[in-house]
């Protein structure tokens, strides 16, 4: 019920403060006043003041104007970006240092699909220490349980608790904060009008991070994404209404509309080119 | 058959696509309620047997309708309706029976006259409800017979209230119930919902084709609180049964048997790996016949493939079929979209606007579990059980303990269900198979150093690949990320 006062309150608010009803205009005034007071008392008493203005920073106006310049969508492309410097870093020195082994440790290793993305760089040397120190520690485990099974029951239901319970794949929560803090950016600098403009041209977001964009979103912003997402979906169906009824016409397009229709609905996929002479080093990423 | 009386069905383009007598030409007609987006019927009697065809090939592709019942509201139509995925509302209405496509043209049925003021009738018609139907399924778990309430296990903060003086359900049935939400009755944390009828939710038998039925089930089937108890399922599938059709007795053809296990454990590698595999291919395989583009459809209409597994049914399933597949999860996703920016064009300056806009924003939701995690879910379950069972044996155990054995993930699962016996047998296969692999890796690092290079090479060369297979499962069945 609280939730439904509180919606209630900012709703009127919002409608009242976008209608300049006077009591609304009041409480914006006072609370800019407010501001401003803090500001100037943590200023003489020589403190920092987070609640100030938000503000565009060059660096991530750069970094989103070049997500957005390449095709596909940006928050897909950043978090391809993240994944491949993350395997990078970690075959470089992260393999071996002890914060990655307890994490690995602790998730049982990386997640099926993120082992095998590993296994991909071919550097058998230090994939073959991860294999080492994740079975060593498993191996372990095991002797507990098997020791403790059969004599002392409150033991072996610890020790079995314990073997079977793991923690998320460390990557995966990585590359999932990357695309929180991608998408947050990127909300904030649609602000801009020039990145504004840049992202009309673009191929716009898929669709699981455009449900996370809208939820950050708001006023202006909102309307550009809801609208452009709606071009694109409209654009898609058509060209794909061509493929379902037999339409050859559209085969030569690059992505096909089934592939473009398949990033746009579960995300877009983009291909590492790896140079095994540089140990992983990531070189670009395909769309595919 | 429907019940009032036709035998014609979705599947008969001929008949389902004929207009209205009364209806101008292309008005009121198949292509046109197919075409709308968005639907409202205004249910005074029941609608005639073609709208009800043309209904159903719209629900069937996964777009919605909004239905408001007045006095005339059989219970086992609604849960048709209902769970096909239409809006229910409870209306103040008379005896007319009006559709409405995309709020701006009206018929009236059964003859199919426009109707001259079609905004303005739909807006008034809007006005009238009063309360909404929504169907609930689960377990009872209290009955409280003075109050005439019940509970379900599954919605613990809904009373279910039936009329004065109608029978109540017995403790521990598991139940589909039809209930009624009064929007009058306060905003709390407990709900009072008023249960009009209700129906044994067990699983279904084998169903006739998905065209072969009408929306209602046989009305003599539900039981209602003013009707002595019946214990009887409706007669044929209901309409969600039929959405449903296209995946579940899908994964049930795909879950393996005791001999599918035991022939995987005698192959290399884990055989809950080798299980899921195989079930994915088969599962692609199958929805990529052209037959199973329809179930694809229906089934993609409210879910997507995940990033992994969108790719690889690309890969596996041809252009055109996955193409027709696609196409009503984009309308869907589209019609969302558009809700989204009807309400964001509005301006600010009203309640109802905001209003409209953190509905638009809540329909955004996220989809249904992919349908091929749905599968690999399903088919680990039901392998991990026979697995299991097949390794209570002795014979089982010695299969187990020449292969070799599961890999880690599925390792951890087999060891949250295993008894004491086998619990033994996987966690010493297990210890086996690592310290193996161990000694192999120690060798590596052994021939690798620069002292005992010349050593002839051999299995420990590999011994990385085997750990990660080990670890992770076997690369046909971790699938691609994708990104």
């Amino acid at each position: 019920m609280w939730r439904r006062v509180a919606e209630l309150v900012a709703d009127c608010y919002a409608a009242g403060l976008a209608r300049a009803h006077p009591a609304a205009r009041l409480i914006a005034w006072a609370s800019q006043q407010l501001l401003r007071l803090g500001r100037w008392l943590t200023g003489v008493l020589g403190l920092p003041f987070p609640w100030t203005a938000p503000v565009l920073w060059r660096t991530d106006r750069g970094e989103v104007r070049a997500l957005l310049r390449k095709p596909g969508c940006p928050i897909c492309r950043h978090v391809a970006e993240a994944s491949a410097r993350s395997y990078f870093w970690f075959l470089m020195e992260g393999y071996g240092e002890a914060a990655w082994i307890d994490q690995l440790t602790a998730a049982g290793g990386f997640c099926p699909p993120h082992m095998w993305q590993l296994a991909a760089s071919g550097l058998a040397y230090r994939i073959s220490y991860v294999v080492q120190y994740l079975s060593e520690d498993l191996v372990r485990r095991l002797r507990v349980v098997e020791t403790s099974t059969g004599r002392r029951q409150r033991q072996a239901r610890a020790a079995l608790a314990a073997l079977v319970r793991t923690a998320p794949c460390p990557l995966c929560a990585i590359l999932e904060r990357d695309a929180r803090h991608a998408i947050d950016k990127l909300v904030g600098c649609l602000a801009d009008t020039e990145l504004a403009a840049l992202y009309e041209t673009a191929d716009g977001l898929c669709w699981p991070h455009f449900q996370r964009a809208i939820a950050r979103a708001d006023g202006p912003v909102l309307r550009l994404l809801a609208e452009h997402q709606l071009q694109q979906l409209a654009a898609t169906e058509r060209a794909l209404a061509a493929v379902a009824t037999g339409g050859a016409a559209a085969a030569a397009d690059r992505p096909s509309p089934v592939a473009r229709a398949t990033a746009l609905l579960s995300g877009w996929r983009f291909h590492h080119r790896m140079e095994r002479s540089h140990d992983g080093e990531w070189v670009e990423l395909d769309t595919v | 058959m429907t019940a009032n009386g036709s035998s014609s069905t979705p599947c008969e383009p001929t008949r389902a696509r004929a207009a209205l007598p009364h209806a101008a030409e292309g008005t009121l007609d198949a292509t046109a309620v197919l075409a709308a987006r968005e639907l409202v019927v205004v249910l005074g009697a029941r609608p005639p047997a073609a709208v009800e065809q043309w209904l159903a090939a719209r629900l069937a592709t996964g777009r919605g309708a909004t239905v408001l019942c007045g006095q005339w509201s059989d219970p086992a139509y609604l849960r048709g309706l209902l769970e096909r995925g239409c809006t229910v509302y409870d209306a103040v209405l008379g005896e007319e029976t009006l559709v409405f496509l995309d709020g701006q043209r009206g018929y009236r049925l059964p003859e199919g006259r426009s109707l001259p003021r079609a905004v303005a009738t739909l807006a008034a018609r809007l006005w009238q409800r009063i309360g909404e139907y929504v169907l609930l399924e689960g377990r009872v778990s209290a009955v409280y017979p003075a109050q005439g309430a019940f509970q379900l296990a599954e919605a613990e903060r809904v009373w279910l209230v039936v009329k004065a003086g109608g029978p109540l359900p017995r403790v521990g049935e598991v139940l589909r119930v039809l209930a009624r939400v009064f929007w009058g009755g306060g905003a709390g944390a407990t709900q009072v919902f008023e249960a009009l009828a209700w129906w044994p939710a067990t699983p279904a038998g084998p169903r006739p084709p998905a065209c072969a039925t009408a929306f209602a089930a046989s009305p003599a089937s539900a039981r209602t609180p003013a009707e002595a108890p019946a214990t009887d399922r409706p007669t044929g599938p209901t309409l969600a049964e039929e959405a449903r059709a296209g995946l579940e007795p899908l994964i049930a053809a795909l879950l393996p048997e005791a001999s599918t296990v035991a022939a995987a454990l005698a192959r290399a590698g884990c055989p809950l790996c080798r299980l899921v595999a195989d079930a994915r291919a088969a599962f692609y395989t199958r929805l990529g016949t052209a037959d199973r583009a329809g179930a694809l459809a229906r089934e993609l209409a409210n879910s997507a493939f995940c990033a992994g597994h969108g790719w690889e049914a690309m890969s596996r399933i041809p252009a055109p079929v996955l193409a027709r597949g696609l196409l009503p999860a984009l309308a869907d996703r589209r019609a969302r979209v558009e809700r989204v920016v009807a309400a964001v064009r509005q301006p600010a300056t009203t309640l109802s606007a905001r209003r409209a806009l953190r509905v638009a924003r809540a329909a955004l939701v996220p989809p249904a579990a992919c349908p091929a995690c749905t599968v690999e879910a399903a088919v680990t379950e039901a392998g991990l059980r026979q697995l299991l069972a097949h390794l209570t044996p002795p014979a089982g155990q010695a299969a187990y303990q020449a292969s070799d054995g599961l890999c880690v993930r599925h390792l951890r699962l087999a060891l949250a269900r295993a008894p004491a016996a086998v619990l033994r047998l996987l966690v010493g296969r297990a210890r086996a198979v690592l310290e193996a692999l161990l000694a192999d890796i120690a060798l590596y690092y052994h021939r690798a150093t620069w002292q005992f290079a010349h050593e002839p090479k051999g299995a420990e060369q590999t011994a990385w690949l085997r750990g990660i297979a080990l670890w992770a499962g076997a690369r046909r069945a971790a699938g691609a990320r994708g990104r």
